[in-house]
């Protein structure tokens, strides 16, 4: 099944932090080859939202910032 | 503790401290992008997992309810103003199906349906999270109505009597005195072991702050809790405020309580649903309402039951309201409850505006329980005072020539004038079930005919008082025993001459 992956970072990707983020990414989807999107967006500050087929995985910073304000 | 003084720089290596070791999971969320927004339907693309009617989080606390699932969007109805909405946002589900938090502490509170306290008393501790939606209990869960719920209200408790389990509609044009009924019936449960739960839709705040403030006043708070949707609540709240009420009412039902319900009024609540419905843009009927309206209101009312000893034993009798246009039963949502519950209280303006409240046209109410739910002292009293009023009404239009007419049928209509008029009361004023009996004994046994029609408003209360100061004990002994004995009604009838002869102004004088 095509799967739509996309991955958001705040700049970017690094080629040792595309080996990282290759690695997670077929962890989560439990295959070897993967093929994703890669978007910059600033406005997360750091870290890395990955989202496969809907499913968002955010351990952005400011996904971080906005739980610890809410709790 | 001693009082020890702390610095910032304590509190800063505190929030430090916690911070570090502050380590939040990251866990999957459904997400879905907003596409459009307005009348508060959200419409959002991705959102694939998501289960119907499952809680969608907006954004900035504001919380939807997944109610379209198409293939590649979803519709979202959004529970409250939602204002910063934008679209390209993000929104997440939360795997959670829409649930209302309930506990025994919510007795005499006021609350929004999603359980959000409105009376600035603060939280109530939460026992569990029940969800809005739930099926009705089943065919071998249930047991037969057997046991009466006394509104209070003589015209009904005698001749329209409903038991503990039924659902009896009260419907009528606008101010016919439904919503008095409703209250009056809460007002009489203050020993009779019923919670209440009055769940307003649609209405006014000031209404509702009077309602409660009366009711607090008569001390009905203490077993009453109010689910309130008002009238500038967005149509969404309006929609699930009678589911939220009933799941309120079944966590006392699982306790083997019994529980009354009234739903003030589901007219207003298909309109709120046939708002949402036209902007998720639902293929609309008849009278534009969607096509499952007679769903909406079965599912809800399905729930209202009597259980057997293995579930509990306990029930939920549901008083659902409906506002007629011009008396007209025959539309589309009248119709539908009508043939959804177990009876119905009929309220006429015309009646009303001649002086009979409640205005209940005795000859059009119906209550399919009927006398099973009944005590006996009641039973052998309200057979000859349907009777009597039967017979009235056939003669009613002679009642103009009342000098032209023999003197039977002028004995009937002076018996059925009284007989009516016993059936008058002030909607704040229930009376016992062994007050009502005594009052209507006295009327239909004919003591009644020697009295002045004018003054007998005035007979009854100065009646009740006499029977209260002189006579309680007789009023105890029907009340222990639940029916009227050879000797109990003797005592009835030395009891009542006794009293009308301390009264010869009210005689009729007979001119001879």
């Amino acid at each position: 099944m095509p799967q739509n992956i996309v991955v958001t970072t705040a700049i970017e990707l690094t080629p040792e932090a595309r080996g990282e983020v290759d690695f997670a990414v077929s962890k989560l989807t439990g295959e070897s080859q993967v093929n994703y999107e890669t978007k910059v967006d600033p406005q997360i500050i750091g870290g890395v939202r990955i989202a496969i087929n809907g499913r968002v995985y955010d351990a952005t910073v400011s996904a971080k910032l906005e739980k610890l304000i809410n709790q | 503790m001693a009082n020890k003084k702390i610095s910032s720089s304590d509190i800063a290596s505190i929030f430090d401290k916690k911070l570090k070791n502050w380590r939040p999971q990251v866990e999957p969320r459904v997400a879905g992008q907003v596409t459009s927004f307005g009348d508060g339907v959200v419409v959002a693309d991705g959102l694939n997992d998501l289960k119907a009617n499952e809680l969608v989080d907006l954004g900035n606390g504001a919380m939807g309810v997944a109610l379209n699932l198409n293939e590649s969007s979803v519709g979202i109805v959004a529970l409250d103003e939602a204002s910063h909405l934008k679209v390209g946002q993000m929104v997440y589900g939360t795997g959670r199906v829409l649930s209302i938090g309930v506990g025994n502490e919510l007795l005499g509170r006021v609350i929004d349906p999603l359980g959000k306290p409105q009376d600035s008393l603060g939280s109530y501790k939460v026992e569990s999270y029940q969800p809005l939606e739930k099926i009705a209990p089943g065919v071998m869960s249930r047991q037969s109505v057997d046991q009466p719920l006394q509104t209070g209200i003589k015209a009904i408790d005698s001749m329209i009597p409903i038991g503990r389990g039924q659902r009896e509609l009260i419907i009528g044009d606008r101010g016919t005195g439904k919503s008095a009924i409703a209250l009056g019936t809460i007002l009489n449960q203050s020993d009779q072991n019923v919670i209440c739960v009055y769940v307003s839709i649609g209405q006014k705040r000031s209404f509702l702050a009077q309602t409660v403030a009366l009711l607090k006043d008569r001390g009905a708070m203490d077993y009453t809790i109010f689910v309130n949707a008002s009238a500038s609540d967005p149509a969404s709240m309006q929609y699930l405020a009678p589911f939220a009420g009933t799941t309120v009412a079944e966590h006392f039902l699982a306790q083997g309580k019994d529980v009354l319900i009234v739903y003030d009024d589901l007219s207003k609540h298909a309109q709120a649903y046939r708002e949402i419905s036209l902007l998720l843009r639902r293929p609309s009927g008849r009278e534009a309402y969607p096509g499952d309206v007679f769903y909406l209101h079965s599912r809800l009312l399905e729930r209202a039951c009597r259980l057997n000893k293995d579930y509990g034993g306990g029930s939920i009798t549901a008083l659902p309201i409906i506002e007629t246009q011009a008396n007209d039963v025959s539309a589309y949502i009248p119709t539908n409850v009508i043939s959804i519950t177990d009876g119905q209280i009929y309220l006429e303006t015309d009646l009303f505006n001649a002086g009979v409240r409640p205005a209940i046209n005795v000859g059009l109410s119906v209550s399919r329980v009927g006398s099973a739910a009944q005590k006996k002292a009641m039973k052998q009293v309200a057979g000859p005072l349907k009777l009597d009023l039967a017979q009235f009404r056939e003669l009613e239009a002679f009642a103009q020539f009342s000098s032209d007419l023999d003197q039977a049928t002028k004995k009937q209509l002076d018996r059925g004038q009284r007989v009516s008029s016993v059936l008058n009361q002030t909607w704040d004023k229930p009376l016992t079930l062994e007050k009502q009996v005594a009052i209507i004994w006295a009327a239909t046994r004919g003591h009644l005919d020697g009295l002045k029609t004018d003054i007998l408003s005035e007979w009854e209360t100065n009646f009740l008082e006499y029977l209260d100061d002189a006579e309680s004990d007789l009023l105890a002994k029907i009340k222990a025993q639940g029916k009227l004995e050879d000797d109990d009604e003797k005592r009835l009838v030395q009891i009542v001459t006794t009293f009308n002869n301390l009264h010869p102004e009210w005689q009729i004088v007979e001119e001879e």
